[in-house]
């Protein structure tokens, strides 16, 4: 009876160890999370993209336009310059090549789509004109959510600034209808995660080993799991070896489907 | 004797009534892009209507159901704001749009409507129409539908 009690009391604990503190107690509400976007600028192979935002008011201008346009929907983005000096006050960058720079930055925000703003300024007698190029990548996958080209058209200004922020205005509106039909295609169908399962050069197992009362290759068993698993059935190989087996777009959902809170790859991989 | 008469009468008369019912208004997608700045597009939109007023009314419905239903070609809002299928979209939301349409609301979203013309032009097989130049507070539109949750908020 001694045991049985303890044993109660043992179970008691663990499970108010999982309660919800009454202090955050929402009554059961969920709040989808909301993907964290970051907008940065274009850089070319070589390019400081430390110095790039301080020195071009042109790129910086476009940059905040768009956040402009994201704030106007009622989407709060991270923002990248301040991201830039905290990484720069915590020492945070080891390598000189400005491309892992720029990755480092983006792995560092947590950010889960980055747009990319690329601007052109052309010079011309006839005037002078800004195009741009804007890109929004999952930065998870790099799959596409969104491309537009911007022009300002030419005017007889100096003030690129100015024709940066038209360039903008021009395509911003329909770069975020694009970005939010993806959304929708992401909350319908899922969000997609690239699973990737190794065995060491040296391991005694390989993908092709039979295993299982099936006898059949962990290659196949992988790909039954996944046909289980995989939110409606939505997934892609994109090679399997004898050390390697990849999924390069794997669909889970973004809400658990039995108790609606929000879902994440981790809880996938559990 | 009289009442097979009557039946006569009254069975093809109630059939008529329902295929008048069970056709569709049509509507016309004579509505072109003229201008936009933040948040607002203006059209030029056709309307038709047996006096002046119904005409005017008529384009400001036809410039908001192809800006909801259809999308606006040469402007940003090139995709529609809320589908394609406009049948189903507003079977789906009944009550919305019985107060879009039937109450006006849809007037709230509109900043003018100014006809180019002073009298209606009379077309072939009688109908008259006018063209309209309608400026709508899109934003405000797009907002209206997030908040009634007949369009999804930008994320997830």
């Amino acid at each position: 009876m001694r045991h049985l009690l303890l044993g109660i009391a043992a179970f008691l604990i663990v499970l108010k160890g999982y309660s919800q503190n009454s202090s955050t107690n929402s009554g059961g509400q969920v709040q989808t999370v909301q993907p964290k976007i970051m907008v940065i600028p274009y850089t070319k192979e070589g390019e400081d993209i430390r110095t790039i935002l301080e020195e071009d008011v042109s790129r910086r201008i476009a940059v905040t336009k768009i956040k402009e346009a994201f704030d106007a929907r009622g989407f709060t983005t991270v923002d990248f310059t301040a991201k830039l000096k905290a990484a720069k006050d915590n020492n945070v960058f080891t390598s000189d090549n400005q491309t892992d720079l720029k990755a480092q930055i983006i792995q560092m925000s947590g950010a889960d789509v980055y747009v990319q703003a690329e601007v052109y300024v052309l010079r011309g007698q006839s005037g002078n004109e800004v195009k741009l190029i804007l890109t929004a990548y999952e930065a998870s996958t790099g799959n596409s959510l969104s491309n537009k080209v911007g022009e300002s058209g030419k005017w007889y200004t100096e003030d690129i600034g100015k024709l940066a922020s038209k360039a903008v205005e021009a395509v911003v509106e329909d770069f975020l209808n694009v970005m939010q039909t993806k959304f929708t295609d992401i909350v319908n169908n899922g969000k997609s995660v690239i699973v990737e399962i190794s065995f060491d050069a040296n391991s005694q197992q390989k993908m092709s080993s039979e295993i299982g009362p099936d006898g059949l290759p962990l290659s196949d068993q992988l790909e039954q799991w996944m046909e289980k698993n995989a939110y409606k059935n939505n997934y892609h190989i994109q090679g399997t070896t004898d050390v390697k087996m990849i999924f390069d777009d794997v669909r889970i959902p973004l809400k658990d489907q039995a108790t609606w809170n929000n879902y994440n790859p981790n809880k996938f991989a559990l | 004797m009289k009442n097979i008469h009557f039946l006569f009468i009254i069975i093809p008369f109630l059939f008529s009534c329902q295929f008048v019912q069970g056709q569709k208004k049509t509507v016309t997608a004579e509505v072109n892009f003229l201008s936009e700045s933040t948040g607002i597009i203006t059209v030029r939109s056709i309307g038709y209507g047996k006096n002046k007023a119904e005409a005017i009314d008529n384009a400001e419905i036809n410039a908001m159901d192809v800006l909801l239903f259809r999308g606006l070609p040469e402007s940003t809002q090139k995709d529609p704001i809320i589908g394609i299928n406009s049948d189903e979209i507003k079977s789906k939301n009944k009550e919305y749009f019985e107060n879009f349409y039937g109450a006006k609301q849809y007037k709230t979203f509109i900043m003018s409507a100014l006809p180019t013309t002073e009298d209606l032009i009379k077309n072939k097989g009688g109908k008259k129409s006018i063209a309209v130049d309608v400026k709508i507070n899109v934003k405000a539109l797009r907002l209206d539908l997030e908040n009634k949750n007949i369009i999804r908020k930008f994320g997830f």
